[in-house]
């Protein structure tokens, strides 16, 4: 059963990687990519059209991360700590409390995207925007690295 | 009766209450799978079967923080004093995360 969650919690991570990673592009790159770049296509989207994916996808791999949380615990930290992979249990640290914080701003992030058209709120959504992005690639490299060190059971 | 809450207020003190929640390590409450016991707070005098968790406890702690008082304020009035920092809160949030980890890096 753990296997499976965690399966689906990478596949969801992965399409949430995607969605992300477009709607950052799109706010970043956008004006600056010229007509048929790789770049300019790949930001060219209706990048309000991705919150919702995003944040439900957010949360069902929040929630599926938090399911499997508990095997971690017991299955995989504990070694980690016998051999002595003290950066390994922090690096996991790091992202169980930024996928925290995430959660946290996604009502922040709705309510930016929500005034998409207000310019005066172009900061904040471009850098929350940015953090959700940061988190999810930090979290999947994070995760996929201490999964390859030991897997869950 | 329609219940009006400020989501930027919510996501702001969910931050500041994540980092005081966690600094002071006041989860509401912890988990420990071996026994799969629930047990309130950071502490008591019970004896638990493997290690406890306080991670679920701490996003319950901020969350309930930050629910009361994204009840208390207006979204506009939130909007209105924050201006173009309101996405300062998370980063600061992580960066205070990363200095209480710092222990597990430096040797």
């Amino acid at each position: 059963m753990t296997t499976l969650l965690l399966m689906l919690h990478g596949l969801m991570a992965v399409a949430l990687l995607g969605a992300v990673s477009h709607q950052a592009a799109s706010l970043f790159f956008r004006q600056q990519a010229a007509g048929g770049a790789f770049v300019a296509r790949y930001s060219r989207i209706d990048a309000a059209g991705f919150v919702w994916p995003i944040f439900w996808l957010y949360l069902g791999v929040f929630v599926l991360g938090g399911l499997i949380y508990p095997s971690y615990r017991v299955d995989v930290r504990i070694p980690f700590e016998e051999l002595g992979l003290r950066w390994a249990v922090g690096l996991f640290e790091i992202k169980e409390h930024a996928a925290g914080i995430g959660v946290g701003i996604l009502p922040l992030y709705v309510v930016l995207w929500r005034s998409a058209g207000d310019q005066s709120s172009i900061t904040n959504r471009r850098m929350v925007t940015a953090f959700l992005a940061g988190v999810v690639w930090f979290d999947f490299l994070a995760g996929h690295l201490l999964n390859n060190i030991r897997g869950l059971a | 009766m329609k219940i009006s809450w400020s989501p930027r207020g919510f996501s702001v003190l969910f931050c500041l209450a994540y980092i005081a929640v966690y600094g002071a390590e006041k989860p509401l409450f912890r988990y420990y799978p071996v026994s799969r016991e629930f047990a309130w707070g950071a502490t008591d005098s019970a004896v638990h079967v493997g290690p406890g968790m306080a991670w679920y406890g701490l996003m319950a702690s901020a969350a309930v923080i930050a629910l009361f008082g994204a009840l208390l304020v207006k979204d506009d009035w939130v909007a209105a004093r924050l201006k173009s920092t309101q996405w300062v809160f998370p980063y600061v949030a992580v960066a205070a995360c990363l200095y209480f980890l710092r222990a597990y890096f430096v040797q």
